[in-house]
């Protein structure tokens, strides 16, 4: 489990890549994580709600009701204009964060 | 086990809800976003292949616990509702600050009355000033506003050109020149010729029921029926349309209706003016006091047309009228001047540009304040008139007065800030941030100011009879209506408030609290210099102020006191009689009443003339010499007088001699000119003049005789040059003037008035003493001197407040510094010297400075004056000295106080 400082800063820009993605709901999500993480990475409902309400109140995402046929009612989330920009400018932090590392860890991928 | 069979999925699901919901703090739909999170959570767990109850236990201990989750939910519900929690905390807090700041502002001017009366006194009377001059400023640019069609009415005015060359404007007009514009251009939608009355007439009730009144009223104007259709003077009583139609009939304004006919109903009621009867048609409101046209009865025009002196002419003689137009709102006003210049060159003849008389449109909204030097005195008087730059002057005096009110106000604030820094210290070390500190000041600043502003309100209500009486002008409430007065009064104290305060509050919140609470305060040396440098201005606006009254004084009184060439002192001047019985012989009458009131011991002399100095003259007249070129014409003013005339007035002969009653011809033939008008006429010496010929252009073009020529008189105001005159001999004036022994003035009169009653009966007895009246010319003179000095002597008293104030705080800064002085000898005389130099050489610095730019100012306002006073140190140096004087005052009790001190006393403490 990473520590929960990077869980809560890298959270957001998770959800808005998954929601990117296409639309989705909490469970869905916080499976899709655990997957990505090989299991690493399992979020806690009750802080993934809560963040999605936020996202909500921010206008990032906007929510809606599906009850499919044969499917359990389910809330999806799906992200805004809005969200898409804050991605973008979320993505390229990550990335700069993530060049910072590999330069300095010696991680530099080469093709031979 | 059973119990496993037995479970009931959707029962554990229900509770567990009910669980969450007790609270109420998680919603129904997070609720069910949840439950269904559940479910998803125990399908896979039971995909697994767990039991549904062990699926339902470890979901719901994977969801989290309910604390966490609650808390987490609330922490985004209540975001908003925190907010708007915090705002309220907010608020209360702001508020306790506000009252705490209150409090701390009035202890603080508690603590130093002294200090605080100077500083709310000095901004209450700087204010009120300027809002007295406001008001003044306000009533006087309000003129004519009044009038519903005010933006499209005209007057006509009229320059005549002269090969190019263009005279004095007038606003004279011809009877048929209204007329002719409306039939030339259609954009004149109406037009309205009024002649006031010059001389005023007897106006008396008719009929046997009540009592006879007979007065004498000035107020009586002839005017045209569209004159009530253009102008708002709103009938209170009769028809507007038909008012001023018919012949014999006349308007008259409420209070005259009051004074008549007391509470009876006026309409239809019968008054005599002069020797004709009229008949009330209606009633007007009172004209208001800023219009520009002033009256109390309104005659239709046509009667005064059918008089007999517009008989036979082709309307275009006399220049009699003022007229007014009607321009349609779409009509071009800059072609208009040329549009009508063309059309009186119609009718007068005349050359475009070159010889003619080129016409003006004035806007109503101008006459009031731009038309001096707009024709004769006697035209003009009884209308009201101001000049705009008058305004200017006093304007720039009440925005001085309001500088030199907020610079007392920072340097009493700045002042201060050395006590108070100490409080500041405390606060910052308490954890005061700047911002509060500066908030508390800009409060107490604004407190102040706002105290000072309904001091100031109280204070000009109080003040506004005695300016009245003092200057008097006519200040009225009536612009408290005014949204636009208001706006200025609410920028006054916006401003007021924030620049006099920026700066105190600015300077006391950055000190730093350990320099302060060690009593370092090197750092206030800068704010002295600023002090000092606001201090000389002050002084030199109160000295700028004090030189321009002191200027306009002495110009006055040089005008007035200047040899006019004739005697204006112990003259009774009486009005003749407009009531003449058609059998009674005019000239035998008026002889008859010289003869009688020659007789009393009392009296020395007396002439009559058409005019009297001071009321202007009775015509201009176009005239040359005989047989001159056309291009040689002049036009020279002219008046009627008797033979008994220039010895009454002690005006000499310079040569020839004056009428004679015993030559019949006099009355037909003979002229007497002024020197002036001599040269103008081209005679090189006086004696060349006498018996020179001189042709008068109107009528039949008659040929008079000079038989004298008199000395230069000053026959209107020494402010300009001597007119050229010509004067003719009648016997027959509207003016008696009656010179009396000095000490008998008041039994004069009453004989005057005893013979009067007795040869013209029937008549109102009219009379004016000559030097008043003349001496009204300069009235608008020593109205601007008598408001410019109250409101110089204000300025000056706000600007010794404060320097009383910043000397109390030296004196008292310097306590110590004076004790010790004290006991190494030095003697009180010494230390209040040393105290007051400071701030004579503040105020020397002032002078100096202030005195060239005011010796220009001087030079150029002295300069349109004919008469006038040389510029000289004098000038300057006497109100520099009094500024010096009041400012050593000023200065001297609180030093004198501080250097008597004993110095055990200043010195005991540590």
């Amino acid at each position: 489990m990473p520590a929960k400082a990077l869980t809560g800063a890298s959270a957001q820009t998770i959800v808005l890549s998954i929601l990117d993605r296409g639309d989705n709901y909490g469970y869905k999500i916080i499976d899709h994580v655990r997957q990505l993480s090989d299991g690493e990475v399992a979020w806690a409902a009750g802080s993934l709600y809560p963040l999605l309400h936020r996202m909500k109140a921010d206008g990032y995402v906007e929510s809606f009701w599906v009850e499919g046929e044969g499917e359990r009612r389910r809330r999806y989330y799906r992200i805004t204009v809005k969200g898409r920009k804050a991605l973008e400018k979320e993505k390229r932090e990550w990335l700069s964060v993530h060049r910072i590392f590999v330069q300095l860890w010696g991680l530099q991928p080469s093709l031979s | 086990m059973s119990a496993d069979a037995r479970f009931n999925l959707e029962a554990a699901i229900a509770a567990w809800r009910r669980f969450w919901m007790t609270e109420r703090s998680i919603s129904v739909e997070d609720a069910d976003e949840l439950e269904s999170h559940l479910h998803d959570e125990m399908d896979t767990l039971v995909g697994r292949g767990l039991e549904p109850a062990a699926a339902f236990h470890e979901a719901v201990q994977r969801l989290g616990d309910y604390a966490t989750l609650e808390r987490a939910y609330r922490r985004v519900y209540w975001k908003k509702a925190h907010a708007e929690r915090r705002l309220a905390l907010e608020l209360r807090w702001r508020l306790s600050m506000l009252k705490n700041y209150l409090t701390t502002a009035f202890r603080s001017l508690m603590k130093r009355k002294f200090f605080s009366m100077l500083n709310l006194g000095g901004l209450a009377l700087g204010i009120a000033s300027c809002l007295l001059i406001f008001q003044y400023v306000a009533f006087e640019r309000s003129f004519d506003a009044f009038h519903a069609n005010a933006d499209h009415l005209y007057r006509i005015t009229r320059t005549p050109v002269i090969d190019g060359a263009a005279r004095d404007t007038d606003a004279k007009t011809w009877r048929q020149m209204g007329p002719a514009f409306a039939a030339d251009i259609p954009e004149i939608q109406d037009f309205a010729r009024y002649a006031g009355m010059r001389v005023g007439a007897t106006v008396a009730t008719l009929g046997e029921t009540g009592e006879h009144k007979v007065f004498m009223e000035h107020g009586l104007a002839h005017t045209d029926p569209a004159f009530l259709r253009m102008f708002s003077f709103p009938l209170l009583q009769g028809d507007a349309a038909t008012a001023l139609t018919e012949p014999g009939t006349l308007l008259l304004s409420a209070s005259m209706a009051h004074k008549y006919f007391g509470t009876t109903a006026p309409l239809g009621k019968a008054l005599r003016v002069r020797n004709q009867d009229y008949t009330v048609r209606g009633v007007f409101e009172d004209v208001p006091e800023n219009s520009h046209l002033q009256f109390d009865f309104l005659l239709p025009m046509d009667d005064l047309l059918q008089g007999p002196e517009y008989q036979g002419t082709n309307g275009w003689t006399w220049a009699n009228f003022s007229t007014y137009v009607q321009l349609s709102p779409d009509a071009d006003v800059d072609t208009m001047s040329r549009r009508l210049s063309q059309s009186v060159i119609n009718n007068v003849g005349g050359v475009m540009d070159s010889t003619f008389y080129r016409i003006g449109l004035q806007p109503l909204q101008a006459i009031h304040l731009r038309s001096a030097g707009f024709g004769d005195v006697a035209l003009s008087r009884g209308l009201k008139g101001s000049d705009y730059k008058t305004l200017y002057f006093l304007s720039l005096v009440a925005l001085f007065i309001l500088v030199i009110a907020w610079i007392n106000h920072v340097n009493l604030s700045t002042a201060r800030a050395l006590d108070r820094a100490k409080e500041v210290g405390v606060r910052k070390a308490a954890g005061a941030r700047r911002s509060q500190i500066v908030s508390q000041f800009l409060f107490e600043s604004a407190l102040v100011n706002g105290a000072a502003l309904a001091l100031a309100v109280g204070l000009s209500m109080l003040l506004r009879p005695f300016v009245n009486a003092w200057a008097g002008v006519t200040l009225t409430m009536e612009v408290w209506r005014d949204p636009r007065f208001w706006g200025v009064f609410v920028a006054i104290f916006g401003a007021g408030a924030l620049v006099s305060s920026l700066y105190p509050a600015f300077v006391l919140s950055s000190y730093r609290p350990i320099a302060v609470l060690k009593g370092r305060l090197g750092a206030l040396a800068s704010g002295l210099l600023l002090r000092k440098a606001l201090v000389v201005f002050q002084f030199a606006a109160s000295m700028a102020l004090l030189t321009g009254t002191y200027v306009v004084y002495l110009q006055v009184h040089h005008m007035r006191s200047r040899d006019l060439g004739f005697d204006l002192d112990q003259t009774l001047v009486v009005k003749g009689p407009q009531l003449m019985e058609p059998d009674v012989d005019e000239a035998a009458a008026i002889n008859t009443f010289k003869q009688e009131v020659s007789q009393h011991a009392a009296i020395r002399r007396v002439a009559v003339s058409s005019t009297v100095p001071g009321g202007g003259f009775s015509a201009g007249l176009v005239m040359s010499r005989q047989n001159a070129a056309p291009t040689d014409r002049v036009k020279i003013k002219a008046s009627f007088i008797d033979d008994d005339f220039l010895e009454t007035y002690g005006v000499e002969l310079r040569a020839g001699r004056t009428f004679s009653p015993s030559l019949a011809t006099d009355q037909e033939e003979a002229l007497l000119i002024n020197e002036a008008a001599a040269r103008m006429l081209g005679f090189d010496t006086n004696e060349a003049a006498l018996g020179g010929k001189i042709v008068l252009y109107f009528g039949e073009n008659p040929v008079y005789t000079v038989v004298g020529v008199v000395e230069d008189v000053n026959w209107m105001s020494v402010a300009a040059e001597v007119d050229p005159a010509v004067f003719g001999f009648s016997p027959r004036g509207g003016f008696y003037s009656i010179k009396v022994a000095a000490a008998n003035v008041a039994e004069a009169l009453e004989t005057t008035r005893r013979v009067y009653d007795a040869v013209f009966p029937g008549n109102a007895f009219d009379y004016f003493f000559l030097d008043a009246y003349f001496n009204e010319q300069y009235q608008a003179d020593q109205r601007f001197g008598a408001l410019f000095g109250l409101f110089a002597g204000l300025a000056l008293v706000v600007a010794c407040l404060g320097l009383i104030g910043l000397a109390a705080f030296t004196a008292a800064q310097r306590t110590k510094e004076i004790g010790i002085r004290k006991v190494l000898g030095a003697s009180a005389p010494g230390i209040a010297r040393l105290l007051a130099v400071d701030y004579v050489k503040l105020v020397l610095v002032a002078l100096v400075g202030a005195t060239p730019l005011l010796y220009f100012a001087a030079e150029k306002w002295l300069s349109s004056f004919a008469a006038r006073i040389e510029v000289s140190v004098w000038l300057f140096l006497t109100p520099g000295l009094v500024v010096l004087l009041v400012a050593l005052l000023a200065v001297s009790y609180h030093t004198i106080r501080v250097a008597l001190t004993n110095p055990a006393r200043s010195l005991r403490y540590e």
